[in-house]
């Protein structure tokens, strides 16, 4: 639903992305801007859960100031990059600090609960002695694959549609994991003197690339193939923003949740800045009655 | 499964004249309706009105919570806190407690030195803002009479007409809104509460009962 791609050119890397504010069935918001100026040479386009989308790119930036403001030098794209994906990776797994009293005792729970079921003699109603030992262990073995599989599972089960998402994951996370991840995606675009243009493709497990084009969303299923199709190493901006509006009128045709508006930012040598928006329905300048 | 909307109807607009803001007045737990008659728009401060949506109690809890840290916010820094401060405040709070189940749909309408403010907040930390909102499981109804009656240079009272009639759409449709529509007006001296209406009454104020000719009467058959 929610549409990000990007590509690098010839000097620039430009990234798109919708500007629809969604809850369930509803618009609430069409003009909301998802591409974050980070620096003055870098672009931070996320998609994900509202509230994690805000805080964490603010968080980042901020972060990214703060070691301005100390060294006196700018980060890096790359390192930037780096310590997005090494934020992602420590709220992936980190310990919440205050439910420590409370999920280990429900882990305990699950896994006493394991070992009682597996030390129940059952095997007591079987009389020859091998298939009884044998039964025996494979109890023992239930139970400590039962802790294991907790959260084994739990992981398996992230790739599961958004609004199941919140319950029946990032609740158990919560409560058997104690983590508390943020469920970003992140196209991360810069320029450094030194190395050009480039484009990070993060994803909300943490995962880094260093790519020439990248997608989020169920866009991505349009735009990465008409951007496979089309891109060439060294495009000019003329042929790359026509490149973004053919991927732009094809989401716009193909996608049945289509988000009408979209907002383009390009980043060179001159800086981050936004190029233009795309849109086909005006928010709050509704037709009079 | 997905969790149910929040069964309620508010709603807020920015006009030329200031903030106009709505809401209904039922409460429902499944399919009993528990009150018709709570107060879904709560008063932060003199300048600044919240909405509920959700959970009642943690509405009510964190705009109590809101109001304190804006005094306090005044008192440190010897002027009114503005209405982005006051919704980053109460966002940076729900964000804090996501995932532990907070249910909180709510819009900050006020009136500071920029003019008049909107935003959204919602328990999963999301903040927007806008020009236009309506939050709860009425919020479809009420988004479609209030997108084609707005304008934006509108009089106080043709703005408080359309809060009203939207809000009564809304709890005609949706089973969970009902109750009172009540409309408060933020300007630059602060909120007014403009009305409190029975959705019942207003619905026989907007369509009232036409005698109709009958068209056929039951009439006694004689004989056989």
């Amino acid at each position: 639903m929610e549409c990000v791609f990007g590509f690098v050119g010839n000097g620039f890397a430009v990234v798109a992305a919708d500007t629809s504010a969604v809850h369930s069935i509803l618009v609430h918001k069409s003009n909301e801007d998802k591409i974050m100026v980070l620096d003055s040479h870098k672009l931070i386009a996320a998609s994900g859960e509202s509230g994690d989308r805000v805080q964490f790119t603010e968080y980042i930036q901020k972060n990214v100031a703060l070691y301005q403001f100390r060294n006196g030098i700018p980060l890096t794209t790359a390192a930037a990059a780096n310590f997005t994906r090494g934020e992602l990776a420590t709220a992936l797994r980190k310990v919440h600090p205050l439910a420590i009293l409370v999920a280990p005792s429900l882990r305990f729970c699950v896994w006493f609960v394991g070992l009682l079921v597996s030390g129940f003699p059952f095997h007591m109603f079987l009389n020859e002695i091998p298939v009884k030992f044998l039964f025996k262990s494979l109890l023992i073995f239930v139970a400590a694959m039962l802790d294991a599989q907790c959260t084994y599972w739990s992981l398996r089960f992230l790739d599961l549609a958004n609004l199941v998402l919140k319950f029946l994951i990032r609740l158990p996370m919560h409560i058997f994991l104690l983590a508390n991840p943020y469920f970003v995606n992140i196209l991360l675009a810069g320029y450094d003197k030194e190395t050009g243009p480039s484009l990070y493709y993060i994803d909300y497990i943490a995962t880094l690339h260093k790519v020439d084009k990248g997608a989020f969303g169920y866009g991505s299923y349009f735009s990465l193939s008409m951007m496979d199709r089309h891109y060439h190493s060294g495009m000019t901006v003329e042929e790359a923003i026509d490149l973004v509006d053919k991927c732009i009128m094809e989401i716009r045709s193909r996608l049945v949740v289509a988000p009408p508006n979209f907002v383009i930012k390009i980043v060179d040598k001159d800086g981050a800045r936004e190029y233009a928006w795309r849109e086909s329905v005006k928010d709050a300048a509704v037709a009079s009655a | 499964m997905v969790k149910p909307a929040k069964g309620t109807t508010t709603l807020a607009f920015i006009f030329k004249e200031g903030v106009m803001v709505a809401a209904d007045s039922r409460a429902s737990m499944g399919g009993y309706i528990s009150s018709q008659s709570v107060k879904k728009i709560i008063e932060i401060n003199p300048y600044m009105l919240g909405t509920m949506a959700g959970g009642a109690a943690d509405c009510q809890f964190w705009h109590r919570n809101l109001g304190i840290k804006c005094r306090l916010h005044e008192l440190a820094n010897k002027r009114r806190i503005s209405v982005t401060g006051a919704s980053k405040l109460l966002a940076n709070i729900l964000y804090s407690y996501r995932g532990m189940g907070l249910s909180v749909g709510t819009m900050i309408a006020g009136w500071d030195e920029t003019g008049p403010g909107l935003y959204y907040v919602d328990n999963e930390g999301g903040r927007l803002k806008g020009m236009r909102f309506s939050v709860g499981s009425g919020s479809p109804y009420a988004y479609g009479v209030l997108d084609n009656g707005y304008r934006y240079d509108m009089s106080v009272e043709e703005a408080a007409e359309l809060a009203r009639r939207a809000i009564y759409h809304a709890t005609f449709r949706d089973g969970a809104s009902g109750g009172v529509a009540s409309v408060y007006y933020v300007g630059p001296n602060g909120w007014k509460k403009l009305s409190g209406d029975d959705v019942g009454e207003l619905h026989y104020r907007y369509y009232p009962v036409m005698p109709s000719t009958v068209e056929q009467e039951m009439v006694e058959v004689t004989g056989a």
